[in-house]
C-alpha cells in the first residue's frame, strides 16, 4: 500500500509500476522458495544446494531432502498459490464481485462432491482421474451458481452471485456430508480433502504443471477481455465483445487452475479471494496486470504459509490451508468493513 | 475511519497468529485416535506412565484396585464416580469398555460397546450373539435405547463423561473403571473380584506375565537393542506411536528399544516424509487402516523415495498388520495377540507358545491367518 502511494506521488507510468511489482514479487517468490528449502528437520548447508542441483549424490541425506522432498514441495506450493490467486482474479473481474473466489463461487464444494461421486463409482481412483473429477465437479458447482443467479429476479448482480454461491456451497456441502456418512467414506475423503502438500513428490508436480501452465496462459490471453467485462457487461458488449463467449472461456481457465490446485493440495482457503485485492492495490484496475501479479503474489503467500506450517509445529506438519485461512479471515472482515465505510461515504 | 479499520485488521491478524500458534501446539500434542475417547475434565487421562507416578488414583483406575466389599452374596462397590450395591453377583453385563478384560476372565457380556455396529476385529469371534451398543463418541453417548432393550444388571463404563454416567445409572448400576487399555492386570483383577472369578483372573495374569517374561528374554537375546517402531496410517497422515497403543506393548511390556524420534515426543509423532529420514528403526510394524484412503497413502508411501532410506525398509523388516484393532486398543487379550505378532515377525521360526486357556487357543487359529497376511505383505 505504501509502495502504491510512492508510485502515485512520483507519477511513474502504469507499465513501469506493473513491471517493478511483477519482477519484484516473482523474485521474492523464488527467494522465499529457496529459503523454504532450508526449513525442516534435516540440516542442510550452503554447499548442499549447489551439489543437489549439479552433482547429485543420492547417499547424502541433505542433498536428498533438497532435491526429492523440499524442492517439489516449494514448487508445488508456488504453483497452487499462483493458480488459486490468478483464477480468483479472473472470477472477481468477470462477476464484478470483490468477494468472489473458488470457495465462494461453488468451485471448492463442487470439486469435493465430484470427487466423492467418483470415489463411489470407482474406489481405486488414480491421481489424474481425481484431478479430472475435481474439475468436473468444480464446473458443476460453478454452473449451478450461474444458473441460480440467473433465476434470481435481480439478475447477475454481485450480491445475488454471492448469495447463490453461498446457497450452492451449502447444498453441495450437505450432499457431500450425507453421502460420506451414508457410505462411511470419512477416511477416504480425509485423504483428499485435508489441505496439505506435505507428501508431494515430483509425480504431483508433473501432474499439475501442464494444467497450470495452460490455465495461466489462457488467463493471460483472456485478461484484456476481462478488463472490459469488469467495467460492466453493457460496456463490454457495447465495445463489441461477445460477453457470453468470454465468460465461457474464463470459466474454463478458472476451472483448470482451481480444479488442478484443489486436487493436488486440497482446499486452501482464501488465497483466491484475498490476493487479487493486494494485486489491485499495487497495479490498478487493469486485469492484464492484475492476473500476472496475482499469480506471483499468490505464490509468495502459499510458500510463506507452507514454511510457517512446517516451522511453527516443531517439525510436525500442519495443513497449509489452516494458515491461509487464519490470515484470510481477518482480511475478509477488513474488506467487508472497508466496503461498508466506502458505501457510507457514498451516501 | 481508515486508520481504525487498519487497526482492527492488525489486531485481528495478531489474534489469528496467536490462534495459529496455539492450534499448532495443540495439534502437535494430539494423539489423533484419542479423538474417539472423550474424557471429562475432572479425570486426568490415565496413561500407564502417569498412573504409575500417581499411587493415589481413585479406586478402579491406574494401580488402585476397585473397592469391593462382600456380605454373603451382597456386594458393595466404590468406584471412581460413586458407590453401587448388588444383591448378588451380576450376570447380565453390558461392557461399554473392558470387553477384552471381561473375556479374559471367561465372561461373555450380553451387550458390548461397538463402533458403527462392529466390535474390535480381534474380539468379534468371542462375541457371537452379543448385542452391539453403538457408541458415537467413544465412551460418551452410547445408544441408550439399545441398552435399555437388553436390560443389563451391570454396566461397565470407562472413566469419562459424568453426564453419561448419570444417564446410564438410571438404566442399571454402573461401575466406572479407568480408561480402555489402562493397567490391564489390575482391571482383570478388579473384574475378577467383582464377578467372583478372582482366582481365575490371577491364573490368567500369572500366565500372561510368564509369557511376557519368556518373550522378553528371547527378544533380548535375538534382536538386542535393535529399534522397533509401530506406525499407523489414517487418511493422509502417518503417526508413529510412542508409549501409546501398540507402543505400550513394544516398549513398556517388552522393553524393546525406542526410535530416537520418540525420545523427544514420548506419546507419538506425526511423521512427515522428511522425518522418515530421522526414523532409525530396524523393524517397523505398520497398521494402515482398512479403507481406500489409508491404503492409498500406504501405497504412496511405499513408492516414496524417503521411505527407501529407513533402515528397516532397506533390510526388509516391515510388517503390515492386517487385523489391527488389538494394536490400537491394548487390552489384556490384545496384548497377548500382539505378542504373537511381534514374536512371529521379529524371530521367524520361533514357536509361539500358547498356553493360556481355551479362549486363547481359539484365538491362535485365527492368528495363523493373520500371520500369513503379515508374512505375505512383506
Amino acid at each position: 500500500m505504501i509502495g502504491a502511494d510512492w508510485f502515485r506521488e512520483r507519477d511513474v507510468s502504469r507499465s513501469t509500476r506493473f513491471w517493478s511489482w511483477f519482477t519484484s514479487s516473482a523474485t521474492l517468490a523464488v527467494v522465499l522458495g529457496i529459503g523454504s528449502l532450508h526449513i525442516g528437520p534435516t540440516l542442510v548447508g550452503g554447499i548442499d544446494y549447489w551439489q543437489a542441483m549439479v552433482g547429485y549424490d543420492s547417499t547424502s541425506d541433505a542433498q536428498f531432502v533438497i532435491r526429492e522432498l523440499r524442492l517439489p514441495r516449494a514448487i508445488l506450493a508456488g504453483l497452487v498459490g499462483g493458480c488459486l490467486a490468478a483464477s480468483g482474479a479472473l472470477m472477481q473481474g468477470v462477476t464484478r464481485n470483490p468477494l468472489a473466489g473458488p470457495s465462494i463461487m461453488g468451485l471448492s464444494s463442487g470439486g469435493t462432491l465430484g470427487l466423492l461421486i467418483g470415489l463411489l463409482f470407482n474406489p481405486r481412483l488414480e491421481y489424474n482421474e481425481a484431478i479430472g473429477l475435481s474439475l468436473a465437479g468444480a464446473a458443476g458447482g460453478y454452473f449451478t451458481v450461474c444458473i441460480v443467479t440467473l433465476l434470481s429476479r435481480s439478475g447477475m448482480t454481485p450480491a445475488s452471485f454471492a448469495l447463490a454461491g453461498a446457497v450452492t456451497s451449502a447444498v453441495f456441502g450437505a450432499i457431500t456430508h450425507g453421502l460420506t456418512i451414508y457410505f462411511s467414506l470419512h477416511d477416504e475423503m480425509l485423504f483428499w480433502t485435508v489441505g496439505g502438500i506435505s507428501n508431494v513428490t515430483w509425480a504431483q508436480v508433473i501432474a499439475l504443471l501442464p494444467v497450470c501452465c495452460f490455465g495461466s496462459l489462457l488467463a493471460l490471453l483472456l485478461s484484456p477481455a476481462v478488463t472490459l467485462l469488469s467495467m460492466g457487461e453493457e460496456v463490454a458488449a457495447g465495445l463489441g465483445q461477445r460477453t457470453t463467449l468470454t465468460k465461457t472461456y474464463v470459466s474454463f481457465a478458472v476451472l483448470l487452475m482451481t480444479g488442478g490446485a484443489i486436487a493436488v493440495a486440497g482446499p486452501v482457503g482464501f488465497v483466491g479471494m484475498m490476493v487479487p485485492h493486494f494485486a489491485r492495490l499495487a497495479v490498478g484496475l487493469d486485469y492484464r496486470r492484475i492476473v500476472p501479479v496475482s499469480f506471483t503474489f499468490g505464490s509468495c503467500l502459499t510458500i510463506v504459509a507452507d514454511s510457517a506450517a512446517r516451522l511453527l509445529a516443531g517439525g510436525q506438519e500442519v495443513p497449509l490451508g489452516l494458515f491461509t485461512t487464519l490470515i484470510g479471515v481477518p482480511f475478509f472482515i477488513y474488506l467487508a468493513r472497508r466496503r461498508s465505510s466506502v458505501r457510507k461515504l457514498g451516501e | 475511519m481508515k486508520l481504525s479499520t487498519l487497526w482492527t485488521a492488525l489486531v485481528g491478524l495478531a489474534l489469528a497468529m496467536l490462534g495459529a500458534i496455539s492450534v499448532s501446539g495443540w495439534i502437535s500434542s494430539l494423539d489423533n485416535v484419542d479423538r474417539d475417547q472423550v474424557l471429562s475434565p475432572v479425570v486426568s487421562k490415565p496413561t500407564s506412565h502417569g498412573l504409575l507416578l500417581k499411587p493415589t488414583s481413585p479406586p478402579g483406575t491406574g494401580c488402585t484396585p476397585l473397592f469391593v466389599e462382600k456380605h454373603g452374596l451382597q456386594l458393595r462397590i466404590i468406584h471412581l464416580m460413586g458407590e453401587v450395591r448388588f444383591e448378588r453377583v451380576p450376570l447380565r453385563i453390558c461392557s461399554l469398555a473392558f470387553t477384552d478384560e471381561l473375556l479374559a476372565i471367561g465372561v461373555q457380556p450380553i451387550a458390548a460397546g461397538s463402533v458403527n455396529g462392529k466390535f474390535p476385529d480381534y474380539l468379534t469371534k468371542h462375541l457371537h450373539g452379543v448385542t452391539a451398543i453403538n457408541q458415537l463418541m467413544g465412551a460418551a453417548q452410547p445408544s441408550f435405547e439399545a441398552l435399555i432393550a437388553v436390560q443389563p444388571d451391570l454396566i461397565i463404563m470407562p472413566a469419562g463423561d459424568p453426564q453419561t454416567y448419570y444417564q446410564l445409572s438410571k438404566i442399571a448400576p454402573v461401575v466406572v473403571l479407568g480408561d480402555d487399555g489402562d493397567n490391564n492386570r489390575q482391571r482383570v483383577l478388579d473384574l475378577g473380584t467383582l464377578l467372583d472369578r478372582r482366582e481365575y483372573a490371577e491364573q490368567q495374569i500369572a500366565s500372561f506375565d510368564a509369557r511376557i517374561a519368556r518373550a522378553k528374554q528371547v527378544l533380548q537375546s535375538e534382536i538386542g537393542d535393535s529399534k522397533v517402531a509401530f506406525f499407523r496410517i489414517f487418511g493422509k497422515q502417518f503417526y508413529i506411536h510412542g508409549h501409546t497403543r501398540g507402543g505400550l506393548m513394544l516398549y513398556d511390556e517388552l522393553g524393546l528399544s525406542v526410535p530416537t524420534l520418540i525420545a523427544d515426543s514420548p506419546k507419538g509423532y506425526m511423521l512427515s516424509p522428511e522425518s522418515l529420514l530421522q526414523l532409525d528403526a530396524d523393524y517397523v510394524f505398520v497398521a494402515a487402516e482398512d479403507n481406500q484412503g489409508a491404503q492409498r497413502s500406504w501405497s504412496q508411501l511405499l513408492s516414496h523415495p524417503a521411505w527407501q532410506r529407513v533402515p528397516a525398509i532397506q533390510a526388509g523388516h516391515v510388517y503390515p498388520l492386517v487385523d489391527q484393532h488389538h494394536w490400537l486398543r491394548p487390552g489384556f487379550l490384545a496384548k497377548l495377540q500382539m505378542l504373537d505378532d511381534i514374536v512371529r515377525a521379529l524371530i521367524p521360526g520361533h514357536e509361539v507358545v500358547s498356553d493360556y486357556g481355551q479362549i486363547h487357543n481359539q484365538e491362535i487359529d485365527n492368528q495363523h491367518i493373520a500371520s500369513d497376511a503379515i508374512q505375505g505383505g512383506k
